[in-house]
């Protein structure tokens, strides 16, 4: 999947779950060696503790943020993740 | 190392001009002396209500106007320096919390093809012995700087064909693949000559931290006097982080040599620097800010010749002061070129990152040695990583080894905006004690470990949110467990 579409899916991605998780922010990110470098996402860019990532593809990821760390809650959004860009 | 030819043809091929003519406006830089020295003829004699006003703008966390930083230098009331130092300390601990991070220098080649009038590794100066490190050799370096307990170098290169691009991605690579026990790398800074943008691509692909190139001198006539040959072109190097924005390197670091001229000019050029890449990359400035101060080197008469613009401690606090008003959400370096009764003096200004346990021979870590033929410049406080994170202690300062906003995604704009809302503190904290408690565990002496375990008792009670710390909490559990390179 090329840049642009990943990025669209990403933001539809973002909605869905903001309507389902409002505790939750997700970056889009470029994988870059061990960085992994921010493209978009997070809107308030809010200062929530970081739960973990997900690799989309050889090049992009989704990192997780949520302002109530819960770690069920983060396994439920790592397998949505996964089958939204199906992984 | 290389033929004469080979060198001079390398030299041809460095400098792209188009990659930098495009950010000029009118064919002239961002950097108008004429300009910043009007500003600073025209702020003299600040009235001490406008200063007060200018602190507050900084205690909110908003960047300073050109003029608003030519008049915090020109203040002259001891009262109101003494207000600038409290609200530097304040600002910093607003943005940051009371974490300092620590790293160190590797020096991997001190090969150059530029010859700077002031630098140890010039290539007229046949007193540095030249040295490049093999990768096996880099990987002994690398295990005992990771034996120490250091979790992130910048590493430093000569400007050489022998150390281009493709060389420092290799490095990058190795340093990263070198692990110890539970000791490893997490984030290498570079420090290194201007890239193109495709060079700079290629170090964003294996994983670079940030990347710093100093301006050296901003002041026009003095780069041009000091500087021959490669360097000479004072473009190609200003612009080296505008380039390696656009290649996608979104952690950025600039610093200028104090010492070389006058030490208010470079203040006000290394705002103007932050103005533009700000203006230029969506918000998204310097991650870091540097400002070494002249030293003596092996074989470099010009320091003793230099007088005129050294500066002194006490200007030294108020240029670093001045700098953190003046970008306020912006990480500040102090290196161990100063002594520790200096570094002791500047810390509370706003310092963000220092570096302990350093020793800049290239091929020096592994075997333990002094080497000053082999070194940039002489350092002059030798304390280990251990003396350091424990005399950071005592001041109430918590090392940080944290590296997690690069794996995270917490990088660029993203980072920029957290820490410019004053939140950034909220995540710094939290990741400072995780990676002391890994510290403490695996490398801290008896002594530093005793109060290492109270400094975190203690930060952990001050974390407001309730749900972090439950977080951090069982982090903690899970590292003295075994567990390791958990962060928020």
């Amino acid at each position: 999947m090329c840049k642009e579409v990943i990025e669209k899916k990403f933001h539809k991605l973002q909605v869905i779950i903001e309507d389902r998780y409002p505790s939750v922010a997700i970056a889009l990110c470029e994988l870059l060696g061990r960085r992994w470098s921010f493209i978009s996402g997070v809107p308030d860019r809010i200062a929530c503790p970081f739960m973990g990532r997900v690799k989309i593809s050889d090049r992009y990821g989704v990192s997780v943020f949520d302002s109530t760390p819960d770690r069920k809650r983060y396994e439920q959004l790592t397998n949505f993740i996964k089958e939204f860009f199906k992984i | 190392m290389f033929q004469e030819e080979a060198v001079k043809s390398w030299i041809s091929n460095v400098i792209k001009p188009e990659q930098y003519e495009k950010y000029m406006e009118n064919g002239k830089d961002f950097i108008d002396d004429e300009e910043i020295w009007k500003k600073l003829r025209a702020n003299r004699n600040p009235e001490p209500q406008k200063i007060r006003d200018i602190i507050a703008k900084s205690l909110e966390l908003e960047r300073l106007e050109p003029n608003e930083t030519a008049a915090l230098l020109h203040v002259e009331d001891e009262q109101l320096w003494q207000e600038i130092f409290d609200a530097a300390g304040k600002i910093k601990e607003k943005v940051y919390g009371r974490r300092v991070v620590t790293f160190a220098p590797l020096y991997v080649s001190n090969y150059c093809v530029n010859d700077c009038d002031y630098c140890g590794y010039r290539v007229s100066n046949d007193k540095v012995k030249r040295k490049k490190l093999a990768f096996d050799e880099l990987k002994e370096e690398v295990k005992a700087l990771v034996e120490q307990g250091q979790k992130r170098l910048i590493m430093v290169y000569g400007e050489h064909p022998a150390s281009d691009a493709k060389f420092i991605a290799e490095t990058l690579k190795v340093t990263y693949d070198t692990k110890v026990g539970n000791g490893e790398i997490r984030r290498v800074n570079v420090n290194a000559a201007p890239m193109s943008v495709e060079e700079l691509e290629l170090l964003r692909d294996i994983g670079i931290g940030t990347y710093q190139v100093f301006q050296e001198t901003y002041h026009h006539e003095t780069y041009k006097r000091l500087h021959r040959g490669l360097k000479a072109n004072y473009q190609w190097r200003l612009y080296s982080l505008h380039r390696a924005q656009e290649a996608g390197v979104d952690d950025v670091a600039i610093g200028a040599l104090f010492g070389l001229y006058d030490w208010r000019f470079e203040v006000m050029a290394l705002l103007f620097h932050a103005i533009d890449l700000e203006k230029r990359f969506d918000g998204v400035g310097p991650h870091t800010i540097s400002f070494p101060r002249l030293e003596p080197a092996v074989g470099t008469p010009f320091y003793e010749k230099q007088k005129e613009y050294l500066v002194s401690d006490e200007d030294f606090m108020k240029l670093v002061a001045v700098i953190r008003l003046s970008v306020p959400y912006t990480g500040m370096i102090l290196t161990a070129r100063e002594p520790a009764d200096v570094r002791e003096k500047i810390l509370p200004l706003g310092v963000t990152q220092l570096d302990f346990g350093t020793n800049i021979g290239v091929g020096s870590y592994s075997k333990g040695a002094f080497n000053p033929e082999k070194q940039q410049f002489l350092i002059n406080d030798s304390r280990s990583l251990d003396e350091g994170i424990r005399w950071l202690a005592s001041k109430g300062r918590i090392a940080s080894f944290c590296t997690a906003g690069y794996r995270c995604g917490r990088t660029g704009n993203y980072f920029m905006d957290v820490a410019k809302s004053g939140k950034v503190h909220h995540l710094c904290m939290p990741n400072a004690i995780l990676t002391f408690k890994e510290y403490l565990l695996d490398f801290a002496s008896a002594e530093t470990k005793k109060v290492g375990e109270e400094l975190i008792k203690n930060e952990l009670e001050a974390i407001k949110h309730p749900e972090l710390k439950k977080t951090v909490a069982e982090y903690l559990e899970r590292i003295e467990k075994g567990e390791r390179d958990l962060y928020v």
